[in-house]
């Protein structure tokens, strides 16, 4: 293999793949990145076994050819070398020559043959949706996907299509997101009546990463099979092996309408709950809502820390209420709600699921479990 | 790893487990979780690699015995090692580079959470957990759940040669296959039909302890014999030498176990079948402990051949014969008994963690003394 290439494009095909490079060591070769020059490009691989991310650096092929070598080695000298073309030669499997003005590096790699290939996604599904959709999707649910290896489905995020709209749902059981994406933000989808797939959490997070210095108006292309799931954005792509299971059956568990609302402008709502969580800290981050009339109390109480009161205007239909919830609970999804004004719809009783919408957007939705008060 | 075994069926001496494991492939009837237990160096990792990549076999329907082709895109990934649905699990190496002593629960947690994923080439997600021994308290039971619980496709095989140091609700919930010593007649048609001269194969055979990958190791590695023979040296001049010369005698016993764990953390160590970085974590007295039954074990065939030199009976080390003809003489078979019972004793008090070099001494004066 011999190319000659622009320093910034190979760094930045680098720090796509960079960061799926396996640590383990039962397979060293994981540690490495493929690197593969054919026609007017060179292609880099990282695949973890179980997310895989290729980049595409445009280059000036001058024989063609394939080699591995320490990602993170490689991923390291190129990020400090100089503003400068960069030559990279190799003789043969194992010795990959790098030259970039002065410098001059010699990295002991690996056969590319003995790279393990990345499986393909032969999918039956397939749709285009815009990358500040996809984000948006991802920001908005990861969150209240579950830590709990134990239960893996909930570990994931649900993609389905209902044959209406593509959707985003993470829940950890305690409470539970849905973005649905906008009717003009998909496009050419092909998933028949209904699909779904549950995508490992770390996935959607390094695809936000991957798509974070794009356009926005740019589209990503999703192609899915029942095992793994590609994205495909400009030069990259990023596969991701599929989370086994059943997801719950989410949309039993939406509350009805319900008489009992508050409705509450939220930036106001979420600084007041963040200021009362100091103090609920220790218990659990525990905050009783209490709802009269046109205004929201909130109360903060810890046996050692003291007390915390927080009075805002809302509109309160329905009965008075008095409930309790976890301050992060309400802090992670307010955070990333857009809408100006937020309805909380509370259920028949105090332990009743409550559910969170933005006034101007219907396409979120959060539910989440009360405490005891 | 021309000497790796590609198919079940080309394991030595391990007729009954390879049948039960065929058997279950070939019936569609595979358990989700598999121990497979028995002596060290029996090849029962490699039995556990040799059966994930038959679960795997793309042409095992073709086979129709239970047993992978050995040749598919499928099967030679498992070989390499580089089969995406066939994972090892076992003791790595920490941030200083030496192999750490218990499974982690990390380990565990990623093999959890990979099970719980679709598979990516194969039909069977398959996790070999080996030595399944060194799981800590914590790692046991976070794995319980996936034995309880497997998901779809899931095999696991836990591999041990300490049955009794795994969690009663693992062993409950497990397939035990159990693996033995291999007869010395397998190993040695093994070794010569690969070319290794008939002496040397059945001295190989014989000092293996019926582990063949112990002597397919010791053809590749020529140092090995040559331990051997510093040994039997050292049994044969034991005459000459004087009674004070014990610390000495221990030292150079010692020396030649110290070169045998260099050359062959396998012969106690967990042998993976061939890795380059095996053994090198080991501290170095656990390896030398390691090498040691075996040295003792060449000592133990000097003074048993003595004993067939003086009752006419067949020797192991024909090319020391010269040597051991001229040590016949009155009270030979009594004094090689006593040896032998000695080294023999040797061997039980370093396994019960004796000092190694005051064990080492010990056994020296006895030998000395034995032989004056």
């Amino acid at each position: 293999m011999k190319i000659a290439c622009n320093r910034r494009a190979l760094h930045e095909g680098m720090q796509h793949v960079g960061r799926v490079v396996s640590g383990r060591t039962t397979l060293p070769i994981l540690g490495n990145v493929l690197l593969e020059a054919k026609g007017d490009r060179m292609r880099l691989v990282a695949y973890d076994m179980e997310l895989g991310a290729e980049s595409w650096v445009p280059v000036e092929v001058k024989e063609e050819g394939a080699i591995t070598v320490p990602a993170r080695l490689l991923g390291d000298i190129v990020a400090s070398l100089p503003e400068a073309t960069v030559e990279m030669t190799s003789s043969d499997q194992s010795q990959l020559e790098l030259k970039c003005g002065s410098s001059e590096y010699s990295l002991n790699g690996l056969p590319a043959e003995e790279y393990p290939a990345l499986p393909e996604v032969e999918g039956e599904v397939s749709f285009e949706i815009t990358q500040k959709c996809l984000k948006d999707m991802i920001r908005s649910t990861i969150f209240a996907a579950s830590r709990d290896e134990t239960r893996a489905i909930l570990t994931g995020v649900l993609l389905a299509w209902d044959g209406k709209q593509v959707k985003m749902v993470t829940t950890d059981s305690y409470r539970l997101a849905l973005r649905a994406a906008g009717a003009d933000e998909v496009k050419e989808i092909s998933a028949g009546e209904s699909w779904s797939a549950i995508i490992p959490a770390r996935a959607l997070q390094e695809l936000s990463r991957m798509l974070e210095p794009q356009g926005d108006a740019d589209t990503v292309k999703v192609q899915a099979s029942t095992e793994r799931i590609m994205f495909a954005s400009g030069p990259y792509r990023l596969l991701s092996r599929l989370i086994e299971g059943q997801f719950p059956n989410y949309e039993r568990i939406i509350p009805t309408d319900s008489e009992k609302t508050i409705t509450v402008n939220r930036e106001a709502l979420l600084a007041a709950i963040r200021r009362a969580a100091l103090v609920a800290r220790a218990e659990a981050s525990k905050l009783v809502f209490k709802g009269a009339g046109e205004s929201l109390t909130i109360q903060a109480e810890s046996a050692d820390v003291g007390r915390g009161r927080e009075e805002l205007g809302a509109v309160i239909a329905g009965e008075d209420i008095t409930m309790a919830f976890n301050a992060e609970y309400l802090t992670d999804a307010l955070s990333v709600m857009d809408s100006e004004e937020v309805v909380w719809q509370l259920g028949e009783h105090a332990l009743s699921t409550a559910l969170i919408k933005g006034v101007d957007d219907p396409d979120y939705l959060y539910m989440v479990a009360p405490m005891q008060v | 790893m021309n000497d790796a075994p590609s198919r079940l069926d080309d394991l030595i001496g391990q007729a009954r487990p390879v049948t039960v494991l065929k058997n279950a492939i070939r019936r569609g009837r595979v358990a989700h979780a598999y121990l497979f237990h028995g002596p060290e160096g029996v090849g029962k990792s490699t039995a556990a690699r040799l059966f994930a990549q038959a679960l795997n076999c793309e042409r095992i329907e073709e086979s129709g015995d239970g047993d992978a082709c050995g040749e598919c895109r499928s099967c030679l990934l498992a070989a390499r090692g580089s089969h995406p649905d066939v994972r090892m699990v076992t003791l790595e190496p920490d941030e200083k580079g030496r192999l750490r002593t218990e499974i982690a629960i990390e380990q565990v947690r990623q093999l959890i959470h990979d099970a719980h994923l679709k598979r990516v080439l194969g039909r069977n997600k398959v996790y070999i957990i080996d030595p399944a021994d060194r799981m800590n308290q914590a790692s046991a039971n976070a794995l319980l759940k996936v034995v309880e619980e497997p998901p779809g496709q899931v095999v696991l095989i836990l591999v041990t040669s300490q049955l009794a140091s795994l969690l009663p609700t693992i062993l409950s919930r497990s397939q035990k296959v159990a693996f033995q010593i291999a007869g010395t007649q397998a190993i040695e048609r093994r070794l010569r039909s690969r070319g290794v001269d008939e002496t040397t194969a059945r001295l190989l055979a014989a000092l293996s302890g019926g582990r063949p990958a112990w002597a397919l190791r010791a053809v590749r590695e020529p140092g090995l014999l040559e331990a051997r023979r510093h040994l039997l040296d050292l049994c044969a001049e034991m005459d000459r030498l004087p009674l004070g010369a014990s610390l000495r005698v221990a030292e150079r016993i010692r020396e030649e176990a110290e070169q045998v764990a260099s050359l062959v953390p396998a012969v106690s160590s967990q042998a993976q079948g061939g890795g380059e970085s095996e053994g090198g974590g080991l501290t170095p007295d656990r390896a030398l402990r390691a090498a040691l039954p075996w040295c003792l074990e060449v000592m133990a065939s000097w003074y048993r051949d003595r004993m067939a030199v003086a009752t006419g009976g067949e020797i192991l080390n024909r090319d020391f014969a010269e040597a051991l003809n001229r040590q016949t003489g009155a009270g030979t078979v009594e004094q090689a008994g006593a040896a032998i019972e000695w080294i023999l004793e040797t061997r039980r008090r370093l396994v019960g963690n004796a000092n190694l070099d005051l064990a080492l001494e010990a056994l020296a004066t006895r030998l000395l003394e034995g032989a004056g």
